[in-house]
């Protein structure tokens, strides 16, 4: 991680990746490449494989089509955590209902105490919370010390403010050299995208010939 | 992050009350049941007390185990661990713990009443406390591994209990031994030493097989 790279190098790169699922390709194999300050949104219809994708980068789903490039050099799908420091934003927001909303960002951040009232949100039990607050509480996990953000619909729940305070905060993330890949239904940091791309089920859906199983 | 996760589980415990006096209040159903079939004649309670106080143990324990693990999937807690590159397998054990701590010890805590129910003398108590102490913590190791397979299955309850009882013959088996032979005044201890090795047995095997399996649920989630 303490590896310098000049400006134009990868950190990230993925050549014909697809999104494979229980033995269905979702998408088309894509690729993409990523230096750092890059910012990739993913887009497409509902079920076209973007939260998938996102869960093969994280290296929550390894069996999947393609190769993987970190710092240049090919790396396992699994080993990716490893390699570099990743912020998974997911639709679960792991938080608990019957925790305190300091209590959730405590155990999830690991930080003291922090003013809930900057963020405009009560200390009390996140169960009683909507949906746009645990979305905002959520938010509290991204790490301007990490790599590599990978955000699943952000802002999908977010009120003006509140999408204000996630723009500012991936612009504040991709100028210190992290890196984002979002997917997204709504305009989110229009300005700051360097790649998009648009996911679709591929022509020929059907079992893959070859057994990802395995 | 571990002791966090450990201080979070009591926290809980405590905010979810119900959910110790379910187990709880289970545990005494079935005990009071058996006294009230066969009758409450002492000699012949004394002759079963200790087979009914161990299906008691096992059957009041088997739903809670449920709990272990499927909160933290379902809520994505458990990607944030991989993420923060925490062990699964520290993770599995420190529930475990938690887990025998907020749902265990409330079932020796009520064993005095039991003991009464099923005609056990008290100067006994303080053993059988030691030996049912021992026998939940190896059916929570059991039931670890039983709630991590079920992860995401549908009626993973009922799954997870038929996946574990057969498991459990051996912890009740010594349990009951053990038990039997302290009420009636024999040579426990060989049956006792007996619970303790699968314990530790568990204890070895639990952590390692909840781990491949949590992986393996986070994989499908």
């Amino acid at each position: 991680m303490s590896v310098t790279k000049t400006a134009s190098s990868a950190v990230i790169e993925c050549r014909n990746i697809s999104a494979n699922r229980d033995g269905y390709r979702l998408t088309a194999p894509q690729s993409f490449r990523l230096a750092k300050g890059g910012y990739l949104q993913l887009r497409g219809a509902n079920g076209c494989g973007k939260s998938t994708m996102l869960r093969h980068l994280a290296g929550f789903l390894p069996d999947f089509e393609g190769t993987i490039f970190i710092d240049e050099s090919p790396c396992a799908p699994a080993d990716i955590p490893q390699q570099k420091q990743l912020c998974y934003l997911g639709h679960n927001d792991a938080l608990s209902g019957d925790l305190t909303g300091y209590e959730n960002f405590e155990l999830l951040t690991g930080k003291g105490r922090m003013m809930l009232v900057q963020l405009a949100l009560y200390d009390r039990p996140v169960a009683s919370y909507s949906a746009g607050q645990r979305q905002k509480l959520n938010l509290q996990i991204l790490d301007d010390e990490a790599d590599i953000w990978l955000l699943d619909e952000p802002s999908s729940n977010l009120d003006d403010a509140n999408l204000y305070y996630l723009e500012e905060r991936i612009a504040g993330f991709l100028a210190t050299g992290g890196i984002v890949i979002a997917s997204t239904h709504s305009p989110l940091a229009q300005s700051l995208v360097t790649q998009t791309i648009h996911l679709a089920a591929p022509e020929a859906d059907g079992p893959l010939s070859e057994g990802i199983d395995s | 992050m571990i002791g966090a996760i450990f201080k979070r589980d009591i926290l809980l415990a405590m905010r979810r009350k119900g959910d110790v006096f379910n187990t709880v209040g289970f545990f005494i159903m079935i005990a009071t049941l058996f006294p009230l079939a066969i009758g409450p004649n002492a000699e012949r309670l004394s002759l079963v007390s200790s087979s009914i106080f161990w299906v008691a143990v096992l059957m009041a324990s088997l739903p809670s185990f449920d709990r272990l693990f499927a909160e933290d999937y379902h809520s994505g807690f458990l990607d944030q661990l991989v993420m923060r590159r925490i062990p699964l397998w520290e993770y599995a054990l420190i529930r475990i713990i938690s887990h025998f701590i907020t749902m265990g010890l409330p079932l020796i805590v009520f064993l005095p009443i039991l003991g009464l129910f099923l005609a056990i003398e008290a100067h006994l108590l303080p053993m059988i406390a030691i030996i049912m102490a021992l026998g939940l913590f190896s059916l929570t190791l059991l039931g670890a591994i039983a709630a991590s397979l079920t992860l995401g299955a549908r009626r993973a309850s009922l799954l997870s209990a038929i996946l574990i009882l057969p498991l459990a013959f051996p912890i009740v088996i010594f349990g009951t031994l053990a038990t039997q032979a302290l009420l009636s005044g024999e040579a426990y201890f060989s049956h006792f030493a007996l619970l303790g090795s699968a314990s530790l047995f568990l204890l070895v095997l639990s952590p390692a097989a909840t781990f491949y399996a949590l992986r393996n649920a986070i994989e499908d989630a």
